[in-house]
């Protein structure tokens, strides 16, 4: 961790949710905190809370108890229209899923990511032709997103979460859905990425991608901790 | 131009509506039927209301008439209006202009065809407010010295070449045309039903003073046809009738049964036709509507379940409850706009084609080729609430775990 001010920080964070079986506790007592530049890979195994915990991070959903911050804003307090808000410009998501436009083109999917802020269409179309070259792309920039290979769309779906430069980009599961070089290739335009400052919080259940991060969160039954990064990149 | 504007708007239904076709056709098509049916009863219903704004018009708000049923030229005067009853009537009407007018068919020398004439007193132009297009018509003088004048309806004039100033012969009598005049549309006569009130194109009108031997099979030279009355500005027509219903109610008057034509009389029958045309029209508008709002919402609701990523997508970036609320509702009223003006140009035009087929013809104004449009407006917004309110409460983080 660095000694600048946190991006995210989680303290006693508790999350649950109803059920017709009765509540069930996804998140016990979380501590944790991202600093600007980290590169956070979240491991852990199936059902252990780490999309819980990155939709905390997202502003996607908020804590049964405890306190999420988000550049120093308790998110509990923030109305609808402020986490909007912040998701627009401060927050990128990769899904492992992709979520695209299928009939769109990969410009027209990384366009989209201007949908709900109001930026002129030539600035835009800018930047999002900027984020598709980011990805190494461009090649590909006019191609209907239903005929891109997983790699290729997960690339684009990088590219959407990029094109507006947040503060914070979250990635759930990035590779989940691809073969073993596609999900290299990804994982080098995450640290390129954040080599060139992009604050990153990666979950996966893939320990191996551990390597990729500068720093390693555990979560293990509703708990986070600190891991260690076994590879030699950590800190460069 | 920002990311955020109309076009933006516009890619997004696009996007909403590439995925369902079927299903949007559907319900397009239903509110379609909607709309066509209620612009075609809106048009109706406008052009029974101008029907009866014309009728009331022309035979005015202060006028009534009493008639008996009638044969031409035959009959006897038994149960019929008399001379003896008209003097009655003005003579307890003081205030009111009155008119008797009696219809006969006579023959003409240049046509086959008989003439309508009908021998009338001479307020009755007044009393009807009809127009004089040229000369005069006949005074109470004319009336009194039997002068042998008539004043023809304009068509009959142009028809038969006939001019003021002219001698026509009617039935062998010789008669000198003292004037041309307008009568209206003939509306009043075809909606009341009584016969002796025709105004063709072809009428002429001679003082109801003159003998009339002259007319073949006339019974009674006493018959009187209709019986006008027009009371004072700012009377109550329902009391002057009261009045001369008790006048007809007298003993010796008792085989007469008057028929009483009022402005209400004239209307009764356009009401029920605008009853029997709102209810069965109106009925099949209303279930076409409803069954097409049925199919919009259940279309909305298939959407919503189809787009859940896709609302997920939109909610990680930046998108509000309402944003995603108001997706929905305008996917829906773009459906339903649609169908709207396209149901509106339709029945405009095959309404515009047809019209020659219709009895009364349909009107169409600003407002009964909006109104639909409007309906349709509304009821695409109302059928999609539910759907994007549904939609809206979709946690994010759910929409984006669905699989």
């Amino acid at each position: 961790m660095t000694g600048t001010p946190s991006i995210l920080q989680m303290s006693g964070v508790r999350k649950g949710f109803d059920t017709p079986h009765g509540p069930v506790h996804i998140l016990h007592d979380v501590n944790a905190e991202i600093a600007p530049g980290d590169f956070v890979i979240l491991t852990g195994p199936s059902g252990s809370g780490k999309t819980t915990f990155l939709n905390l991070a997202a502003l996607l959903s908020l804590p049964t108890a405890g306190t999420v911050l988000f550049d120093g804003m308790k998110t509990s307090d923030l109305s609808e229209t402020d986490l909007s808000g912040i998701r627009k410009r401060a927050v990128g998501i990769v899904f492992q899923n992709f979520h695209m436009l299928p009939h769109r083109t990969a410009e027209q999917n990384v366009f989209f990511r201007f949908r709900y802020v109001d930026v002129p269409v030539a600035e835009a179309r800018e930047a999002s032709r900027e984020a598709l070259r980011t990805v190494g792309l461009d090649y590909a920039a006019t191609r209907k997103a239903r005929l891109l290979s997983g790699g290729e769309m997960q690339r684009v779906g990088i590219a959407r979460a990029i094109a507006l430069r947040p503060r914070l980009l979250l990635a759930d599961e990035p590779t989940g859905n691809l073969d073993f070089e596609s999900a290299q290739s990804i994982m080098q335009c995450f640290r390129r990425l954040n080599h060139s400052g992009i604050t990153i919080l990666l979950a996966t259940h893939n320990e191996s991608l551990v390597q990729h991060g500068t720093r390693h969160l555990i979560c293990r039954k509703g708990s986070i901790e600190e891991g260690a990064i076994h590879a030699s990149r950590s800190r460069e | 131009m920002k990311t955020s504007g109309t076009k933006a708007v516009i890619e997004d239904m696009a996007e909403g509506m590439r995925g369902q076709p079927g299903r949007i056709l559907l319900s397009f098509i239903s509110i379609l039927i909607g709309i066509v049916s209620l612009t075609v009863l809106i048009a109706v219903l406008s052009g029974l209301r101008s029907r009866a704004d014309l009728l009331v018009d022309e035979f005015g708000a202060n006028t009534f008439a009493i008639t008996t049923s009638t044969a031409t030229n035959g009959d006897s005067s038994k149960g019929r209006l008399t001379q003896k009853i008209f003097e009655l009537i003005a003579e307890n009407l003081p205030n009111c202009r009155v008119a008797g007018v009696t219809g006969y068919n006579v023959d003409i020398l240049e046509s086959d065809d008989p003439l309508h004439l009908i021998a009338c007193d001479p307020v009755l132009p007044d009393i009807r407010d009809w127009k004089i297009v040229e000369g005069r018509f006949f005074d109470e003088r004319d009336s009194r010295q039997l002068e042998r004048y008539a004043v023809l309806t304009l068509s009959l004039s142009r028809i038969r070449d006939w001019r003021v100033g002219e001698t026509i012969m009617l039935n062998g009598a010789p008669f000198t045309v003292i004037g041309t005049m307008t009568t209206g549309s003939g509306g009043i006569e075809s909606e009341s039903g009584a016969s002796s009130l025709t105004i063709g194109p072809e009428t002429a009108f001679i003082p109801r003073s003159l003998p009339t031997y002259w007319v073949p099979n006339v019974p009674s030279e006493d018959r009187i046809d209709t019986i006008f009355v027009r009371i004072p500005a700012g009377g109550r027509s329902d009391e002057y009738v009261a009045r001369t219903e008790r006048i007809l109610h007298a003993p010796e008057f008792a085989e007469i049964k008057p028929g009483w034509i009022t402005p209400e009389t004239l209307l009764e029958r356009i009401r029920q036709l605008q009853r029997t045309i709102r209810l069965t029209l109106g009925s099949v508008a209303a279930l076409c509507l409803i069954l097409g709002c049925t199919a919009l919402t259940s279309l909305m609701i298939l959407n919503v379940r189809d787009r859940i990523k896709e609302i997920g997508l939109r909610r990680s970036l930046g998108a509000t409850k309402r944003d995603v609320a108001l997706l929905f509702v305008m996917e829906g009223g773009i459906i339903t706009t649609a169908a709207g003006v396209v149901g509106v140009l339709l029945t405009t035009i095959l309404l515009w084609l047809a019209r020659s087929r219709f009895p009364i013809a349909p009107k169409f104004s600003t407002a009964s080729l909006l109104l639909p449009i409007l309906t349709a407006i509304i009821l695409g917004a109302l059928a999609s609430l539910w759907p994007a309110i549904e939609a809206a409460k979709i946690a994010p983080s759910e929409a984006l775990r669905n699989d």
